[in-house]
């Protein structure tokens, strides 16, 4: 997905994507003089309040509304902190993946690895917030910097053994940074900490090259090793995120609360919302739908569960990321800082231009979704065999969000849908 | 044939076509064959071919041509259209920049009508492909386009005019006699020489441009845009960030003065521009509201083709009358023979229209395009309902800038002998463009419906049913159903008819927004 981040620019340095700031976006001031001719015909003409019929809504105007304030508070309460703590908890993760290689055959070694799987689950929930927030420097390059971290949909066991198995056969020669974003990563850790069973799942064709003759030791050993190399590259991976947005390196922070690079504050919230579509392409339907049979799937099965369709199937984490995704879209929508300050939102926005109705039904419909998601018991797996309808009424819990967004929210807010903004109109 | 119109029967001899006509009508269609100076339309040319020279050039540097043309994995054909061949992109690629080309021959007048031609097939057929992609403006690209291949604006200023001297020139020098079979051919060598265009011509380039502006006018006559000024309110509070203007967006009042205001001037603006003494006030401006919509809204090329196109309603020498430089002005000045200098009678042009049933054909045509163009956008009156819901007689109407509509759209596929239904998301089918004018516009909903309907038999599901669920917002409205859920609209058949199947307007009046605290 391109997005129109023009001055902000990130390429890869080695195994890190590194951002920094470019020079100010172009003004176009000399729509300034238009503008001017603008003033001066309206306040001659001047006008009254003449509208004959009640307006949908009548509330006063709020409060003084800024939008760079919506992106200040985006920026500095959610998005960074949001990456920091990430960024911490991956540091942790690689620790506890450490620790795990190291304790490998010894009396602790479950409780070593149960440590690092609540690592992985960790990181992974504070993922799953941020995973609806892709602007900025994690959206460049196509999204690179994303899929690096976490390359969902794209995942691939099969490609995780044979990295496995390369690392195996020559750690010192392996590079992870080189590697696939489907051979790295959350997804990847997922995969190695979680998969009880030691074999691969390659088809002969594509079968790791000698291990089906090693024994389960040297299996676990192996597959410890790749982890603890992934675990690291993904500690990297977030720290450098962490900085691109950090007032002491990359400093996005900053650019982003002055709309820096942005044609205008307005056009920086228009990629935030566009942002927001995850909860309709990923959550409502990959997550939801197609796992549940509510849309079509690889089983083909309507109406029955589907399990190769589920997010999280190692880690059985699938409810949990649905519900992460509801929380980073209550946070953007609300403003919510990770210390559980209320800044502004776009409930604000809406209720500045006289829109309390439709900032109530967002507000409203965002906390029903993840009281339906919550409600979904146990895991998604559990929950689509024994308590299908759950599922389901969480999906339209989604649902009723995004068929909200995609209609008054953007209308609204003088936004446009993702892509769908880059050519002429009428 | 009347005594009065024997009598006005031209010098040259020939009958005119009006014989059986009453006079006036034959004398409006004489007037119309009248050579004039070709300068103005001359400048029209040059100004349309470099700009649509320049907007297919910047089409395919903005990557337009792989992402209208290329990401699709299903077009929304033109109903009764759907045999047209889609190239691949490459050959779009190709076919653009012969456009380019075409656009520059009308600009210099090389190879004129052929190049007129090949941009006006070319043209339309790119924006026939698919509905998502139509736009007013390149409506009005395709009827310009279409004139010129037939008004020949090609005998001023112009390589085809140079060329024709300078092989007429060669012709004298070698003393060869014009045959008799040769008059049309004088006819047109004269009008080349003296640099003229038949009054016709001119006329219906400004009926044409009339009719934009008129019912752009006429369309802006309904309830949302003059008792609630939407949707120029939402779009108004949606740039309150502009320097200096921005606070003033941000009043509710701004929007109202300046729905009233763009109402007044687009009803307006014709009469003023035929009044000889307003015209250069009125022009002024449409100079200074094509520049407000370039700044406020992303309409391509609109408003630079809106102020080249309102040049046809001046003077046809005006080119000629701007303070050049002495030396210039010697090199515009009309050839010796200008209608102006010398004036021609009877007029050379019309005598060879106005023969046999060519001609008459060719008459037909004209009133025919000219009735088209206004019955066309008159015809949603055939249909009930508010024609910026339902959708039914929007395109080709020049409805421009009257709604913002979103909407959400959710298809449900029942397989035959299946209990339940899968969900099926537009996005499956479409890229973001196509999903976002999917959802506001009921025909692309029934023909989505039925491209799914298609897909899953092919797949082997059987007989479907296919049911939507589309909730659309128009100007701020709270969203509310447009299509009747209970449909099959796999059964439904696309056509021209009145669709009982999209469901009524709501009632609820469009949003207000209020932004003056807004930054």
């Amino acid at each position: 997905m391109t997005r129109p981040l023009r001055s902000f620019e990130c390429a890869p340095a080695g195994a890190v994507y590194t951002c920094s700031a470019g020079p100010v976006g172009e003004r176009r001031w000399w729509r300034l003089g238009v503008s001017l001719a603008l003033a001066a015909l309206a306040s001659a003409c001047g006008g009254g309040d003449s509208s004959p019929t009640p307006p949908t809504t009548v509330d006063a105007p709020g409060d003084d509304f800024d939008r760079l304030a919506l992106l200040k508070n985006l920026g500095e309460n959610i998005v960074l902190p949001l990456y920091t703590q990430f960024s911490a908890e991956t540091a942790d993760l690689e620790a506890a993946v450490g620790a795990y290689c190291e304790g490998l055959g010894g009396a602790d070694e479950d409780s070593l690895r149960t440590a690092a799987q609540a690592g992985w689950q960790a990181a992974m929930n504070t993922w799953q917030q941020a995973e609806v927030m892709q602007f900025g420097p994690v959206a460049m390059d196509d999204g690179a910097p994303r899929d690096v971290i976490y390359s969902w949909s794209i995942v691939s066991s099969c490609a995780v053994d044979q990295d496995v198995n390369l690392y195996r056969q020559d750690p010192a020669a392996y590079d992870i940074s080189a590697r696939l974003t489907n051979r790295r990563g959350l997804d990847a850790l997922e995969y190695v900490l979680f998969q009880a069973d030691l074999n691969h799942t390659c088809p002969s064709q594509t079968a790791p090259e000698g291990w089906d003759a090693l024994d389960d030791a040297a299996r676990a050993t192996a597959r410890c090793g790749y982890a603890e190399v992934a675990a690291a590259d993904l500690a990297a991976q977030a720290a450098g995120l962490r900085d691109a947005w950090h007032p002491d390196s990359g400093n996005y922070v900053a650019s982003f609360a002055s709309a820096e690079g942005f044609a205008s504050a307005q056009a920086a919230l228009n990629v935030v919302t566009d942002a927001m579509f995850y909860l309709d392409t990923e959550t409502k339907d990959m997550k939801l739908a197609e796992p549940a049979g509510i849309a079509e799937n690889q089983c083909s099965a309507m109406g029955t569960p589907c399990e190769p369709e589920l997010e999280s199937p190692y880690a059985e984490r699938s409810r949990e990321h649905v519900i992460g995704n509801l929380t980073g879209i209550q946070r953007i929508y609300l403003g919510e800082g990770l210390d559980g300050t209320d800044g502004v939102g776009f409930d604000e926005f809406l209720r500045a231009l006289g829109a309390a109705d439709v900032a109530d039904q967002m507000t409203a419909a965002i906390a029903d979704a993840i009281t339906a998601a919550e409600a979904v018991p146990g895991t998604m797996r559990g929950a689509l065999a024994s308590d299908y309808d759950t599922v389901v009424a969480a999906h339209a819990g989604v649902k009723a969000i995004t068929d909200l967004i995609k209609s008054q929210f953007l209308t609204v807010l003088g936004l446009d849908l993702p892509e769908s903004g880059g050519s002429d109109n009428d | 044939m009347t005594e009065r119109g024997r009598q006005r029967v031209p010098a040259g001899g020939a009958r005119p076509v009006g014989a059986a006509a009453p006079g006036r009508l034959q004398a409006w269609l004489e007037r119309q064959a009248r050579p004039i100076d070709g300068a103005g339309l001359a400048v029209f040319r040059i100004a349309f071919g470099l700009m649509m020279s320049a907007g297919v050039i910047r089409f395919m540097a903005n990557g337009w041509v792989e992402r209208f043309y290329g990401e699709p994995e299903m077009w929304f054909r033109y109903w009764g259209l759907s045999w047209l061949p889609v190239p691949s992109v490459e050959w779009l690629y190709a076919l653009f920049t012969v456009l380019a080309i075409a656009a520059l021959g009308i600009a210099f007048g090389a190879l004129y009508r052929l190049s007129a031609a090949v941009f006006f097939v070319g043209f339309s057929y790119a924006q026939l492909l698919d509905v998502t992609n139509y736009l007013n403006h390149y409506y009005l690209v395709c009827l310009l386009a279409l004139i010129l291949v037939f008004a020949p604006l090609a005998r001023t200023w112009s390589v085809d005019a140079w060329w024709r001297s300078r092989t007429a020139g060669r012709g004298r020098a070698r003393g060869r006699r014009p045959s008799a079979g040769d008059a049309a051919a004088l006819s047109s060598a004269a009008d080349d020489a003296a640099g003229t265009v038949p009054t016709w011509a001119w006329s219906l380039l400004r009926f044409q441009v009339g009719v934009v502006y008129i019912f752009a006018g006429v369309a802006k006559l309904e309830v949302d845009w003059l008792l609630h000024a939407q949707p120029l309110n939402i779009w108004f509070t949606a740039r309150t960030e502009l320097p200096i203007i921005g606070p003033l967006l941000a009043w509710p009042e701004t929007a109202y003065v300046a729905s009233w205001g763009v109402l007044l001037f687009e009803l307006a603006v014709v009469p003023l521009l035929l009044w000889r003494r307003s015209r250069p006030y009125i022009y002024a401006v449409i100079i200074g509201f094509h520049a407000m919509t370039h700044v406020f809204f992303d309409i391509g090329m609109f408003p630079f083709i809106m102020v080249v196109a309102a040049t046809v309603f001046f003077d046809p020498s005006w080119p000629r009358r701007l303070p050049w430089p002495h030396r210039l002005r010697a090199a515009l000045a009309r050839p010796a023979s200008s209608p102006r200098q010398t004036p021609i009678a009877p007029p050379p042009a019309w005598p060879a229209l106005a023969r046999g049933w060519s001609a008459r054909l060719a008459l037909a045509a004209v009133a025919l395009y000219c009735a088209a163009q206004v019955l066309v956008p008159l015809r949603h009156v055939l249909y009930d309902g508010g024609v910026t819901w339902n959708e039914e007689g929007m395109r080709w109407s020049w409805k421009v800038m009257l709604r913002e509509k979103h909407g959400s759209v959710t298809f449900f596929v029942k397989p035959s002998g299946a209990t339940g239904t899968w969900q099926v998301s537009p996005r499956a089918y479409l890229d973001a463009r196509q999903a976002r004018e999917m959802a506001g516009q009921p025909d692309l909903i029934l023909k989505l419906a039925h491209h799914i309907a298609d897909d899953f038999r092919a797949r082997g599901h059987g007989d479907v049913a296919v049911f939507a669920e589309a909730l659309v917002s128009l100007n701020g409205r709270p969203a509310a159903p447009m299509i009747d859920p209970s449909v099959d609209l796999a059964k439904v058949r696309d056509g021209l008819a009145p669709k009982p199947w999209i469901l009524p307007q709501p009632d609820h009046p469009p949003i207000q927004l209020h932004a003056r605290r807004m930054r």
